[in-house]
């Protein structure tokens, strides 16, 4: 349904290290060692223009930092990134800003991602003077169109972030972001600090505005209906590392990897027919820092086959569109 | 087993009386699963809290019965309220984080239940040897429940702090806690909210065991109707602080009646064959301090009537189990 044609952005291999430092009496007296936090852990992906690419995971998976790393709100600490294909892995002063105008970011949280200090027209300001709008009527102008597209009063437009409700100030956060007029747009968690009814809002919204603006989305959540219901293909994050990407439809059909099998069987739904004979995962996610060694999932898997899960970890295979990373396949 | 009769809750404000809980009417039999929905600030909490006598200051309970195995807990003392809650009803929160003392070693808070009803004098005998055989008889329960529960290695993290548990484990103990004294009514309010999906399936199925061989009653009070949905009986769905309709689970997920149920249950995306689009309900939540309307849904509701603004609403029985409050039937 939406063009297919060559990939607006490009990641290889992209990783991102924290790390925690000791200090050196702890290293010498107490015998502590610096630490890694593998929080993106060599991920290849590819998002086609005019697409949303769903990118699933729980918490600690690593995939707002994988967003935020795609942005160069974090540098990367290896990996190439590409986008529209210009190589942007260490960009100068001048691509950056290039590119941020052309890459936009929507928050999950939308009460602390506002400014409370600022009004909605300061707020919308400043996007637009980086794009060269300076003349004070137009930006007036610009910002009583971007307002009303994203569904809020004209009025509003010296309202301050607490003045409105949670739906709202998505709104906002949705309008500084298309006020740059980017082709691209990272929402992380957009609506899942919202209620059911504003949530359905916020998501039309997102969907007419990629219709209207061909905008592609890497449409971050946990919440797999959402995910579902929005992404024309989905990725599945473990542990930094990318472990299932495919259409929408046939991921949900036909999901290979163990870890997405047992993620769709977990959520609840309100369809008896759409219900999965549920796999009940045991334990939780072990920690980033030093992950196990070979395929990330292993100590939770049920289909483990054996010694080479645990000590090769397993490529991402493309099994035609579907790419998989798992020794089963 | 609960029988709430009319129960009236208020909050005053700067703004006037908020009506919290307005006319809630609800029964339970021993060992049922209600889940109680509906979107935030619609009295779910409240109705909970309303129960167990702990509703904040300034906040009370103004009018209405809340019959307990035909006792009135609206009327007993404070003592006699303390003797009730932990032991005949138990209650679980949404944060396990901040509900949990981070001062104090988990098994401790969970003994302390113990301690508190006296579970294990019976058994100790007197003094002075009894305090001693006590402290045992309760340690040895403890452990007993956090095997239970699904908490490994019990006799080790018996020592641990909150801290050193993760959200999924936090949420184990206090459900151990809420167990402790084997109460006859469990009270879940959001209880996997904050947790991931397939940790969430951990907990749903340790409360459906828990109800299955314990027989503890358990009202869930959530926002995601898929959760509800799958694990129970009954939905009781409210808005604006009543309880608009109530009935057998599948009969309301796939034959709604309320109008704002059928609106939530179109504003959700679902797992379906064939993508539908989201129709998320007009208009906002009413302010509670100022309904203008005596259905508080009048101004959102798509079959609204012109009598709906004045006639008196009652929560009417429909047949087959099925209670709503609209003027349709």
């Amino acid at each position: 349904m939406k063009e297919n044609n060559a990939p607006l952005l490009e990641v290889v291999d992209l990783k991102k290290y924290f790390y925690i430092r000791r200090s050196f009496l702890a290293r010498t007296l107490a015998g502590a060692r610096d630490q890694v936090i593998k929080a993106v852990d060599g991920v290849t992906l590819r998002i086609n223009r005019g697409e949303t690419l769903g990118l699933v995971g729980e918490s600690g998976c690593g995939k707002t930092t994988l967003g935020r790393t795609i942005l160069h709100l974090h540098r990367a600490t290896s990996g190439k990134i590409v986008f529209d294909g210009q190589d942007i892995s260490n960009p100068d002063r001048k691509a950056l800003s290039q590119y941020r105008r052309r890459a936009q970011i929507v928050f999950q949280n939308p009460y602390a991602s506002l400014n409370p200090r600022k009004t909605v027209r300061q707020i919308l300001t400043i996007p637009l003077r980086n794009r060269g709008v300076h003349d004070r009527s137009q930006q007036e102008a610009e910002i009583v169109e971007l307002l009303n597209r994203v569904g809020l009063n004209e009025r509003h437009i010296d309202s301050y972030p607490h003045q409105f409700s949670g739906g709202q100030r998505q709104r906002i956060g949705l309008a500084r972001a298309l006020a740059m007029h980017p082709e691209f747009i990272v929402a992380d968690e957009p609506v899942s600090s919202l209620d059911v009814s504003v949530q359905a809002q916020i998501i039309n919204l997102l969907e007419e505005l990629q219709e209207e603006f061909h905008l592609t989305y890497l449409f971050i959540a946990h919440d797999l209906s959402v995910i579902y219901y929005v992404s024309d293909r989905v990725a599945v994050m473990y542990l930094g590392h990318m472990v299932e990407v495919a259409p929408t439809r046939e991921l949900f059909d036909r999901p290979l990897h163990p870890y997405t099998q047992a993620l769709l069987s977990a959520i609840p739904v309100v369809d008896r027919e759409a219900r999965r004979e549920r796999i009940i995962l045991e334990g939780t996610v072990p920690s980033p820092i030093d992950p196990p060694p070979g395929c990330r999932f292993a100590p939770r898997c049920p289909q483990k086959k054996g010694k080479v899960c645990e000590h090769e970890t397993p490529p991402l295979r493309d099994l035609g569109g579907h790419l998989v990373a798992c020794h089963l396949y | 087993m609960l029988e709430i009769k009319g129960l009236r809750t208020v909050f005053p404000t700067s703004k006037g009386e908020v009506v919290a809980a307005k006319d809630v009417d609800l029964t339970m039999e021993p060992g049922q699963i209600i889940g109680l929905v509906g979107e935030s600030g619609c009295g779910k909490s409240v109705t909970m809290l309303s129960i167990l006598r702990l509703v904040p200051h300034p906040g009370r309970i103004v009018s209405g019965q809340v019959l307990f195995f035909g006792e009135d807990l609206v009327k007993k003392s404070p003592l006699e309220m303390r003797r009730i809650r932990g032991k005949e009803i138990a209650m679980i929160f949404q944060d396990p984080m901040t509900t949990l003392n981070p001062v104090f070693k988990v098994g401790e808070q969970i003994r302390e239940s113990l301690r508190i009803h006296g579970i294990m004098s019976e058994q100790a005998g007197s003094w002075p040897w009894g305090a001693r055989y006590r402290l045992q008889a309760e340690r040895d329960k403890v452990i007993q429940l956090m095997e239970e529960v699904g908490i490994p290695s019990p006799q080790a993290r018996y020592h641990e702090y909150p801290h050193q548990f993760s959200g999924g484990m936090q949420q184990r103990a206090l459900i151990a806690i809420a167990l402790a004294c084997e109460p006859r009514l469990l009270l879940a309010d959001e209880p996997t909210t904050a947790l991931d999906v397939t940790i969430q399936a951990q907990i749903l199925d340790l409360l459906r065991r828990i109800n299955e061989t314990h027989g503890t009653g358990i009202i869930l009070v959530t926002h995601d109707l898929g959760v509800a949905a799958e694990f129970c009986e009954e939905i009781v769905v409210m808005y604006a602080g009543q309880i608009v309709e109530r009935g057998p689970t599948d009969e309301v997920i796939q034959r709604p009646l309320h109008p704002y149920t059928r609106g939530l249950l179109r504003s959700i995306p679902r797992i379906t064959r064939e993508k539908r689009k989201l129709e998320p309900i007009p208009g906002v939540v009413p302010d509670l301090a100022n309904l203008k309307y005596n259905c508080a849904f009048y101004d959102r509701c798509d079959a609204a009537l012109p009598k709906c603004e004045h006639d008196e609403l009652e929560l009417r029985d429909v047949g087959g189990g099925r209670l709503v409050r609209c003027v349709l039937y």
